[in-house]
């Protein structure tokens, strides 16, 4: 409690979300005017981009929630657990945006909506584990008990996403592995991806320091009831 | 000394379950209702030639192992909370690890207890020649099992004491045991139609895996979850 | 509208929204620690422990 939390909570004021905010805009123009047009999707391919980064977000979301999930297990301080949740948040969200982006370019590409890939069944699986996650910490109110569960399920989690990918992959296989591009769209692929991971760094950053300060102020007000000068009948 | 120490505390703890449950059957008999309504329901709706019944049976199969499964998954531990039994449990003076196994041991009991039932049910009901390899299913079966008990050991740990737990319990299983459930599916319809080639051997090796890393994580990770 | 832009047009609100509610999640918390602060400083906290003034 020694330490104030920085009021600077108000993120219009606040210079690096609009630094990432401005690489945002970048990284939109780079896809939209400067990448060139791809010959047999026409403009639709460009929905990669956007796919690539997001899917990269949610798997590197579900590792640093199980990595900071155990690192919680092992060290027992809850500063583990709000970096573990903010990342699950941020993950869980780029997770749900893969699917519809990989929905939207399926539809272009291959004609369906959906099919039972390899991949598209692997990234359906790790939504459901951030659902499930999510689901069970909710329904727990004490911080370290929620903590606590969260950590192990992040860590079982985290070891089923391999066993996952390696299940589907032997079912069938149509997805794009890494397909050969033009230099300009690698180049322009890498930008974005590097534009949209500091998106989510940013708001893995606040998010996590917004837990830290209601743990703070719950414990502040706490402290207020046992030290409140009521009498009591 | 200490093997036997732990064999023997791995006996009493799995008598003990066991005993509660011929006792006041809380869970297994449900678990086997629900097995065979599946298993009813499933026959009822299949109506394919032979050969089409033997490639999705096995899918059918496991999927209704796992829902029955699931109850005794979420009762192995919840049943300790629910009865009042959890800081003793907790106590008792062997590795969590070892108390992990005793639960996984007497979810695997139940499992097999539910297959005894469901296979047969199966053949009977929907007509499929599950009989004709026994050894092979009886592997596939046991590795399956293994899986689905270690991670729905550790979930009904962390969603003991819950409201809403049991929900929530089934809905963290599923995701989790979809790796076993898909190979235990293919590795089941592959001995139907054909010789054991080494695709069957892949889908095995696939369900050890996951056995094995599941119990290992769980007896690693089943400290956390005792802890009050 | 066509397939690019409305699938461009979803993710970015959806990143929107995560950042609106974190902002106004942020904002009152704010409000809530400057509230607390204040609080404190108009109560000074007892001396004497709660065992004793019961």
């Amino acid at each position: 409690m020694s330490r104030p939390w920085p009021v600077n909570a108000l993120m219009i004021k606040d210079p690096l979300g609009w630094m990432v905010f401005s690489l945002i805009l970048l990284s939109t123009w780079l896809v939209f005017f400067v990448a060139p047009t791809e010959a047999t999707m026409g403009d639709v391919q460009r929905i990669v981009y956007l796919h690539v980064a997001v899917a990269w977000g949610g798997l590197a979301g579900a590792s640093v929630m199980g990595c900071c999930g155990v690192a919680f297990l092992i060290h027992k301080k809850l500063a583990w657990d709000y970096w573990s949740q903010a990342a699950g948040e941020v993950g869980w969200l780029c997770a749900t945006l893969t699917l519809v982006s990989g929905s939207a370019w399926a539809h272009e590409a291959w004609g369906t909506w959906w099919t039972w890939e390899p991949r598209l069944t692997a990234s359906l699986v790790l939504w459901f584990i951030f659902a499930g996650i999510f689901l069970l910490r909710s329904a727990i109110d004490d911080p370290v008990r929620r903590a606590r569960v969260g950590g192990v399920l992040a860590l079982v989690g985290m070891s089923d996403i391999p066993l996952v990918i390696m299940a589907t992959r032997w079912f069938r296989g149509v997805h794009p592995v890494s397909p050969a591009m033009e230099p300009r769209m690698r180049w322009v692929l890498l930008v974005t991806v590097i534009c949209y991971t500091a998106l989510f760094a940013y708001l893995v950053m606040r998010r996590r320091r917004q837990l830290e300060g209601m743990e703070l102020a719950s414990q502040l007000e706490a402290s207020a009831w046992a030290t409140c000068p009521v009498p009591h009948h | 000394m200490q093997a036997r120490h732990a064999v023997q505390s791995l006996y009493w703890l799995i008598r003990k379950d066991l005993q509660r449950e011929m006792r006041a059957l809380h869970a297994w008999s449900s678990m086997l209702l629900l097995g065979l309504v599946l298993a009813f329901l499933v026959g009822s709706q299949l109506v394919l030639p032979p050969e089409q019944k033997a490639h999705v049976i096995g899918g059918l199969l496991w999927l209704a192992i796992f829902f029955a499964g699931s109850l005794a998954c979420e009762h192995s531990l919840a049943s300790e909370r629910d009865a009042g039994c959890w800081q003793a449990f907790a106590l008792y003076p062997v590795a969590p690890s070892l108390l992990f196994l005793s639960k996984v041991i007497t979810t695997n009991i139940a499992l097999a207890l539910l297959e005894l039932v469901l296979v047969p049910a199966f053949v009977v009901l929907s007509d499929v020649p599950l009989a004709p390899r026994p050894v092979p299913l009886l592997v596939v079966a046991l590795l399956g099992n293994l899986g689905v008990a270690a991670i729905g050991t550790i979930v009904s740990g962390l969603t003991a004491g819950l409201k809403q737990r049991s929900g929530l319990a089934v809905l963290l299983l599923l995701p989790l045991v979809i790796p076993v459930i898909l190979s235990a599916a293919e590795a089941t319809r592959l001995l139907l139609s054909g010789p054991l080639d080494s695709q069957w051997w892949t889908w095995i090796r696939l369900l050890s895996v996951f056995a094995a890393v599941f119990t290992v994580v769980g007896a690693l990770a089943f400290e956390y979850v005792l802890e009050e | 509208m066509d397939t690019l832009h409305v699938t461009y047009a979803v993710a970015w609100s959806a990143m929107a929204c995560f950042a609106l509610k974190l902002a106004m999640a942020n904002a009152r918390l704010s409000r809530r620690l400057a509230r607390l602060e204040a609080q404190a400083r108009e109560t000074p906290p007892t001396t004497e422990p709660l065992t004793q003034a019961a």
